[in-house]
C-alpha cells in the first residue's frame, strides 16, 4: 500500500512538470509569431520639404508634421534648402525619390520649376501634396491651403481700414510676383475695396511694393513708403518675414504708422504689447498646417483619397477635411480660417509659435 | 474484504483526519470568500469614487470652459449686437469675415494651448453660428435650426436654479441622439439686464471622454456603466446595461451630484474571489499533502505498535497440542502486550503440565490394568468347578465378582448412569451379604427417574467400601446400609446411610480439608490418589471433577449412629454451605 502512494505522488509530480512545460512552449510560440508579424508590417515613410529650413514658420510646420506622423505610426523625414532655393528643392526631391519614400509634402519656392521632379515622383507611386505655397496643378495631387485666400485678402483690408477708422492711406508690401498665395490675397484685398466702394471711399490704397520676402529688402521698401508717403497711416504685409522687418523699421524710425498682416505671434508680440504699432494681425497655425499635410499624405498613401474634388478624409484632432477645387485648376483642402492675434491672446500664443 | 487490525486502525484514523480537515477547509473557504468579497466591495467603492471624480472633473472642465466663453464680454457684446440680424437663413458670420475670425479666435484661444475641448460653438436662434475646434460637418450645421436653438434657450431659462451651481450659471448637459458627442450648453446673456443673446455649446466626443477616464485600468471582469441625467447610457458604447443578467454581478453605484449622472460599477461575482482561489488551491494542495503525510506516519506507527499483537496472534494460531511453544513473542516494548505475553505463557505452562499429568494418568490407568480376560477365565473355571461340585453359591459369587470386575474395567466412563452404579453397588452388597450373612443387611430404594442420571463410574461402591473399611470396623453387627435415591424439591439426591461408627466432627473437618487440598492441587498430588486409595476423598474429588459445580455433597451423622452421605444436584444458587 505504501508503494502505491509513492507511485501516485510521482505521477502527480510528472504531470505538473509536463503541464508547465507545455505552457512555456506555447508562450514562446506566440512570442515568435508576433515578432514575425512585426517584421512583415512595414512602417510608412512620409517626407516634408520646406521652403527654407531656417525659417521659424517653416520649422513650426515641421513640428506639426512630425507630431502627426507620430500619431499615425509613420516615419517622418523633414528637409529644406538653406536659402529659399527652388533648385535645391529639386535636388532634395530627387534624393527622396531614391529613398523610395511613400509620400512627399512640399512648400515650393517656385510653382512651376519643380514640376518635372514632382511628376517623376508621382510616376514612381509616391504621393505628392503641396502646402503653404502651392506647386502647380500638374505637379501635385492635392494642395493643403492654409486659409481661403478670399477671406485672407478681405480680412486684411477690412482690419486695416478698421484700424484707421475707415479713412487714410494704406500701403502694401508683398513678397514676390511669383508667390501664388500672396498674389491671390492681394487680388482679393483689392476686390474687397472694389466691392464696397462706400465703405472704403475715404481710403487710399497704394500700389503694392515687393519685399521679396527678404528682410533687408523689406526694410528698404518700408523706408521708401515712409518717405514717399508722409500721410501713410498703415502698412499691410502678408508675409511673416516682412512683418518682422516692417515692425522693426517702424520702431527704429519712431513712426506713428501702424502695420498689420500675416506674422508670427512670437515675433510680433512686442509690437502689440509694447510698441502698440500693431493693433492686431492674422495668421493660422503652421503647426496645424504641417499636421494636416501629414494626414493628407496618409490618406493618399492608404488610398482613402486620390486628391479628387469631393474626397474627404479625417485629419486627426482637426476633424474632417473635404477636397475642393482650388483657384489654380487643381484641388485643395483647407486648413481653416485664419486666426486673429491681439492684445488679449498674444501672450498665450507668442510661446506657441 | 476482511481487514486486519492494523488496516482498520489506519483507516479509522484516516477517515477522522479527513473529515476534520474537510471541515476546516470548509470553514476557511467560507471565511476567505467572505473576506474577499468584503475587500472587493471596498475596492469597488474606492474605484468608483475615483472614476466618479474623474467624470466629474471632466464635466467640470466642460462647464468651466462654457462659463469662460459665455461670460467673455467680447462674446456677449458680439452676440448682443447681432441680435439685430434676425434672418434665420443668414449666418451673420458667413458674411462678416472680420467678426467671424475675431470670435473664432477668441473661442480658439480659450481652448489653447492644450485644445482639450473638441469643439466650442457660439450661436443664437437666428442661425448666426461660429465655432472653434473640430469643424462642423454639414449635417450638424443643418441640425442647428431656429426651433432647436430656441428650445435650448428657453430650456436654460426655465431651468434657472435647477442645475445652478452656487452663483454660477445654469447649464444644460445632454447627449444628442444618434451622436457620439456630449454637449454642455450655457446662455450668453447679460446677467444683470436679464437679456439672452445666444448659447455657448461645449462639445466633447464620448470617445475622448472614455479615453480620459481611462477605463482600461479596470480589470477585465469589471465594467463601469455611466448614465446621464435622463438615465440614458453614456458608457460603455459597446455593451448594454439592459443585457446584463444582474444576478451574476455585484454592483456598486454612485451619483455624480452636480450633474445628476450615475455610475454603476459592475463586477463579475465569480472573478471577485478569483485572486483568492489561488490561495484556496494552495490550501487544498497543502491539506492533501498533510493528510497523505499524516496517514503515512500513522500507518508506520500503528504497524510498529501493533506488531507484537500481530506476532502474538500468529503464534497463537500455530499452537497445537503437539507444538506448544515455551515463549510466544520476543518483543517486550508494550506493557499490555507484555502482560498478555506473560499470562499466555503461564497458561501454556499449566496446560503443558496438565497434559503431562494427563498422559501419566493415562499410563497409570493403563498400567494398572491387568489383563482382565485372565481373571475372567479363572473365575469361569472356579464357577464351573463349583457347579460340578453342586455348589451354586460359588457360581453366583463368581458371576457377581466377574460382573463387578467387568464394570470396573470398562474404560467407557461417560456412559455410566446412576442405574448402572446401583447395579454395581448391589452386586457388591450381595457379595458382602454372602460374606457376612445375617450380620449385614441393606436396602436400595431408587426412584425410577434417577436411573438415567449420568454419574462418574465407581461413585457408590467406594462409599460402600468405606462403610465396611471404617464404619463397621469397630461396631458389632448387625450392620445395615440403606441406599435411597429420590427427587426432593426438584433436585435429585442419593443418600447412603450406614449405622457404623460415624464421623466425628474432626474427621469431617479433616475430610473437608483434604478435599480442598487435593482439589486445589490435583496435578501435584495426583500420585497419591491411587486407585482405591483414600476412597471417600477420591470419590468426592471425582464427583466434583465430573459434575463440576453441578453437584454437592454432604456428610452428616445418622441417627442413632452412623453416617449419612448425601450426593445432591446443585441447587443453582451455588450455596456451598447448604443445609445438609
Amino acid at each position: 500500500m505504501f508503494n502505491q502512494w509513492r507511485l501516485l505522488l510521482l505521477l502527480l509530480l510528472c504531470g505538473t512538470i509536463l503541464i508547465s512545460c507545455a505552457d512555456n512552449s506555447s508562450q514562446q510560440e506566440s512570442q515568435t509569431e508576433s515578432a514575425v508579424s512585426d517584421l512583415q508590417a512595414k512602417t510608412p515613410v512620409y517626407a516634408l520639404v520646406t521652403k527654407d529650413k531656417d525659417n521659424p514658420y517653416m520649422q513650426k510646420m515641421e513640428e506639426g508634421f512630425k507630431s502627426a506622423c507620430a500619431e499615425l505610426g509613420a516615419e517622418a523625414i523633414c528637409l529644406g534648402p538653406s536659402d529659399y532655393s527652388a533648385q535645391e528643392q529639386i535636388d532634395l526631391v530627387e534624393h527622396l525619390i531614391d529613398l523610395n519614400v511613400d509620400t512627399v509634402a512640399i512648400a515650393v519656392n517656385d510653382a512651376d520649376v519643380l514640376q518635372e521632379a514632382l511628376q517623376k515622383a508621382m510616376e514612381k507611386g509616391i504621393g505628392v501634396v503641396s502646402l503653404d505655397s502651392a506647386a502647380n496643378a500638374e505637379s501635385r495631387m492635392l494642395h493643403i491651403q492654409q486659409a481661403d485666400p478670399e477671406k485672407v485678402g478681405r480680412v486684411l483690408i477690412q482690419a486695416a481700414a478698421h484700424m484707421i477708422d475707415n479713412q487714410g492711406t494704406i500701403g502694401v508690401i508683398t513678397t514676390t510676383g511669383q508667390a501664388t498665395n500672396q498674389n491671390l490675397w492681394i487680388e482679393w484685398l483689392k476686390q474687397e475695396v472694389e466691392d464696397y466702394p462706400e465703405k472704403y471711399k475715404d481710403i487710399r490704397l497704394l500700389s503694392e511694393v515687393y519685399g521679396n520676402d527678404d528682410y533687408e529688402m523689406t526694410v528698404i521698401q518700408t523706408l521708401y513708403l515712409l518717405n514717399e508717403y508722409p500721410d501713410l497711416d498703415i502698412i499691410i504685409t502678408p508675409s511673416v518675414v516682412s512683418m518682422a522687418a516692417v515692425g522693426h523699421t517702424l520702431r527704429e524710425q519712431n513712426s506713428k504708422v501702424l502695420f498689420t498682416g500675416l506674422g508670427l505671434p512670437s515675433e510680433i508680440a512686442d509690437y502689440i504689447e509694447f510698441d502698440k504699432s500693431c493693433p492686431w494681425f492674422y495668421l493660422w497655425n503652421p503647426i496645424d498646417l504641417g499636421y494636416l499635410s501629414a494626414y493628407a499624405s496618409y490618406a493618399l498613401d492608404g488610398g482613402e483619397i486620390a486628391g479628387e474634388v469631393g474626397d474627404s478624409f479625417m485629419a486627426g484632432s482637426l476633424g474632417r477635411r473635404v477636397v475642393v477645387p482650388s483657384s489654380d485648376g487643381g484641388t485643395e483642402a483647407l486648413l481653416g480660417d485664419p486666426m486673429k492675434f491681439d492684445k488679449d491672446n498674444i501672450a498665450l500664443w507668442r510661446i506657441v509659435y | 474484504m476482511k481487514m486486519d487490525f492494523t488496516r482498520k486502525l489506519v483507516l479509522s484514523y484516516t477517515i477522522v483526519i479527513f473529515i476534520f480537515i474537510l471541515v476546516l477547509l470548509g470553514v476557511a473557504y467560507q471565511y476567505i470568500v467572505g473576506v474577499s468579497e468584503q475587500t472587493a466591495a471596498i475596492n469597488q467603492s474606492q474605484l468608483l469614487q475615483k472614476i466618479s471624480s474623474q467624470v466629474e472633473s471632466y464635466l467640470d472642465e466642460m462647464y468651466n470652459m462654457g462659463l469662460m466663453v459665455a461670460t467673455d464680454t467680447r462674446v456677449i457684446n458680439m452676440f448682443s449686437n447681432i441680435q439685430k440680424d434676425q434672418d434665420p437663413d443668414h449666418n451673420y458670420f458667413d458674411s462678416n469675415i472680420m467678426d467671424s475670425i475675431d470670435i473664432a479666435s477668441i473661442l480658439s484661444s480659450h481652448n489653447a494651448p492644450d485644445y482639450h475641448i473638441w469643439r466650442i460653438s457660439a450661436y443664437n436662434q437666428y442661425g448666426d453660428y461660429v465655432c472653434a475646434g473640430v469643424d462642423m460637418e454639414n449635417q450638424d450645421k443643418n441640425a442647428l435650426n431656429k426651433k432647436l436653438v430656441e428650445f435650448f434657450m428657453s430650456e436654460l431659462r426655465a431651468q434657472e436654479g435647477m442645475y445652478q451651481r452656487g452663483n454660477d450659471k445654469t447649464f444644460l448637459l445632454f447627449l444628442p441622439e444618434e451622436s457620439d458627442t456630449m454637449s454642455m450648453l450655457l446662455l450668453i446673456s447679460n446677467y444683470y439686464a436679464d437679456e439672452v443673446y445666444g448659447v455657448v455649446e461645449i462639445q466633447q466626443t464620448v470617445e475622448k471622454f472614455q479615453e480620459f477616464i481611462a477605463l482600461e485600468q479596470l480589470q477585465e471582469t469589471a465594467t463601469v456603466y455611466l448614465f446621464d441625467g435622463d438615465m440614458k447610457q453614456v458608457l460603455p458604447r459597446d455593451k448594454d446595461f439592459q443585457d446584463l443578467n444582474q444576478s451574476n454581478y455585484y454592483m456598486t453605484t454612485k451619483e455624480i451630484n452636480t450633474y445628476g449622472w450615475n455610475l454603476v460599477l459592475v463586477s463579475d461575482r465569480a472573478s471577485m474571489t478569483r485572486p483568492y482561489q489561488g490561495i484556496l488551491g494552495y490550501m487544498i494542495l497543502f491539506s492533501i499533502i498533510i493528510v497523505i503525510s499524516l496517514v503515512a506516519v500513522i500507518y508506520i506507527i500503528t504497524k510498529r505498535m501493533t506488531a507484537p499483537l500481530t506476532a502474538l496472534s500468529k503464534s497463537v494460531k500455530r499452537i497445537t497440542l503437539d507444538n506448544v511453544p515455551s515463549e510466544l513473542v520476543q518483543d517486550d516494548s508494550v506493557d499490555e502486550v507484555r502482560e498478555l505475553n506473560l499470562a499466555f505463557t503461564a497458561m501454556l505452562e499449566r496446560l503443558t503440565k496438565s497434559m503431562a499429568y494427563e498422559k501419566r494418568a493415562y499410563l497409570l490407568a493403563l498400567q494398572s490394568q491387568m489383563d482382565p480376560h485372565f481373571l475372567y477365565n479363572i473365575l469361569s473355571i472356579i464357577s464351573g468347578m463349583g457347579l460340578e461340585s453342586g455348589n451354586r453359591d460359588i457360581a453366583d459369587i463368581c458371576s457377581k465378582l466377574s460382573a463387578m470386575m467387568r464394570y470396573n474395567a470398562s474404560l467407557d466412563n461417560s456412559n455410566v448412569t446412576l442405574g448402572d452404579e446401583l447395579k454395581n453397588a448391589k452386586n457388591y452388597l450381595e457379595l458382602m451379604k454372602i460374606r457376612f450373612e445375617d450380620h449385614f443387611s441393606y436396602t436400595i430404594q431408587l426412584n425410577e427417574d434417577l436411573k438415567l442420571i449420568k454419574v462418574p463410574k465407581q461413585v457408590l461402591q467406594p462409599i460402600l467400601e468405606n462403610c465396611f473399611e471404617h464404619g463397621f470396623k469397630s461396631v458389632p453387627p448387625p450392620w445395615r446400609i440403606e441406599i435411597k435415591g429420590d427427587i426432593f424439591e426438584d433436585r435429585w439426591y442419593v443418600s447412603i446411610s450406614d449405622d457404623g461408627i460415624g464421623f466425628g466432627s474432626e474427621d469431617l473437618d479433616e475430610l473437608d480439608r483434604k478435599v480442598e487440598e487435593y482439589s486445589a492441587n490435583i496435578p501435584e498430588n495426583y500420585q497419591e490418589l491411587k486407585i482405591g486409595g483414600l476412597g471417600l476423598v477420591n470419590t468426592i474429588l471425582r464427583l466434583k471433577l465430573f459434575l463440576g459445580e453441578g453437584m454437592e455433597y454432604c456428610i452428616k451423622p445418622n441417627i442413632p449412629r452412623g453416617t449419612v452421605i448425601i450426593l445432591r444436584e446443585d441447587d443453582k444458587d451455588h450455596d456451598k454451605n447448604f443445609n445438609c
